[in-house]
């Protein structure tokens, strides 16, 4: 599992998304994979498959869990911007969690073979702090400063207030409006509650760093599956031919199955949503992320020639 | 959203001082390193920053009003 990472990663994708989607729903879709199931994880007899397998909770790290959250939102709340927020947040953190040897079964139930780069260790079978030692001992440490760095050089406007008060709080005004009228929260303290995740994510990372060093004292060991001390938690032995056929029959009938939907249902709920005055939309991946061809697109279309920048 | 009077003024400040920033987190690593349980986990760590720069300084500043006012009347 990533630990700090999915912390840095919300204001990764903020940057990128602009006024498309909330904020507050990528955190809650980050956040969503281990929100009802991380607590029990630490007390399981087989940490890694309960936490990412099946049988277990596994299905929460799949792509289609997020979908099926993403379109309860959209039918309840007609917010698209929440609906893409909670997807696009949710897809991160299984996304980011290929990487550590339990790895994700991405198109769960039409595969339930985990996709795995074995950077480091799933070191829950250790317990909590053990388990934070050994990820800062591996290079789940280090790809959590892989995203500090990335943050912070390619998404630091992201975290500046003027950036929260033209982009963050247009895409949602609502659920923002909610937070300073209810607990009397002026810009400022708005601004801290919008910074604080980034703060938590590199606060823990330094905190469990200096405990994996100095109080467990852990071997610091960043090589390629790692740590050595830990034991073994693959939730798999299939070799890769069979990973690769399983995975692409899974991700064929995943894509198939998305397809069935949108022509079914969703888009008619994506159709009666609603979509915040400062959200402009372009069409295919314009009207989910912000990027600079989008802007340049509007500029083509506007008569005016009159481009908000984002 | 509507913003009061008083936040127009924040808003012209814009932005926190940096070494706020660098104070809250020299804190919330130490307390954390020796107290795990208690800001190490996903309620108190991202509040932490809200309750260091904002809440505690605002209730600071409220019961130092207070106690001039009552100093001078």
């Amino acid at each position: 599992m990533s630990w700090a990472a999915h912390e840095f990663e919300n204001y990764f994708i903020q940057k990128h998304i602009g006024t498309k989607a909330s904020f507050i729903g990528v955190v809650l879709g980050t956040q969503l994979p281990d929100m009802f199931t991380k607590a029990f994880v630490y007390t399981a007899d087989d940490p890694a498959a309960f936490h990412r397998g099946w049988p277990g909770v596994g299905f929460s790290h799949s792509l289609l869990f997020g979908v099926v959250f993403a379109v309860a939102i959209l039918a309840i709340t007609r917010s698209r911007g929440w609906a893409l927020g909670v997807l696009i947040g949710h897809w991160a953190h299984v996304l980011t969690d290929v990487a550590d040897t339990a790895g994700v079964m991405i198109f769960f139930p039409f595969s339930t073979e985990p996709i795995t780069i074995s950077m480091w260790k799933h070191a829950a079978v250790e317990g909590r702090y053990g388990d934070a030692a050994a990820y800062y001992s591996s290079l789940g440490g280090v790809w959590d400063l892989f995203w500090l760095l990335v943050t912070v050089i390619f998404a630091w406007r992201a975290l500046t207030p003027s950036y929260f008060r033209e982009i963050v709080i247009p895409a949602d005004p609502y659920v923002w409006g909610w937070l300073h009228r209810t607990f009397r929260l002026p810009e400022r303290g708005l601004l801290l509650l919008y910074q604080g995740l980034m703060f938590y994510g590199l606060g823990r990372m330094i905190a469990w760093f200096l405990y994996a060093r100095f109080d467990a004292q852990a071997p610091f060991d960043p090589s390629w599956g790692g740590p050595e001390y830990v034991q073994g938690n693959d939730i798999s032995d299939a070799g890769w031919v069979e990973v690769l056929v399983r995975t692409s029959i899974g991700g064929a009938l995943f894509v198939g199955f998305m397809w069935l939907c949108w022509k079914v249902f969703v888009k008619r709920l994506w159709e009666r949503g609603y979509d915040v005055p400062a959200a402009v939309r372009g069409t295919g991946i314009h009207a989910v992320l912000e990027l600079p061809s989008s802007a340049r697109r509007r500029a083509e279309k506007s008569p005016d020639g009159d481009v908000k920048q984002m | 959203m509507a913003l009061s009077e008083h936040d127009s003024g924040a808003r012209r400040k814009d932005g926190i001082p940096a070494s706020w920033y660098v104070i809250a987190l020299v804190v919330y690593v130490t307390i954390g390193y020796f107290t795990k349980s208690v800001l190490l986990n996903w309620i108190m760590g991202p509040l932490f920053l809200l309750v260091m720069l904002y809440i505690i300084p605002t209730v600071i500043r409220g019961i130092v009003t207070k106690a001039r006012t009552r100093l001078v009347e």
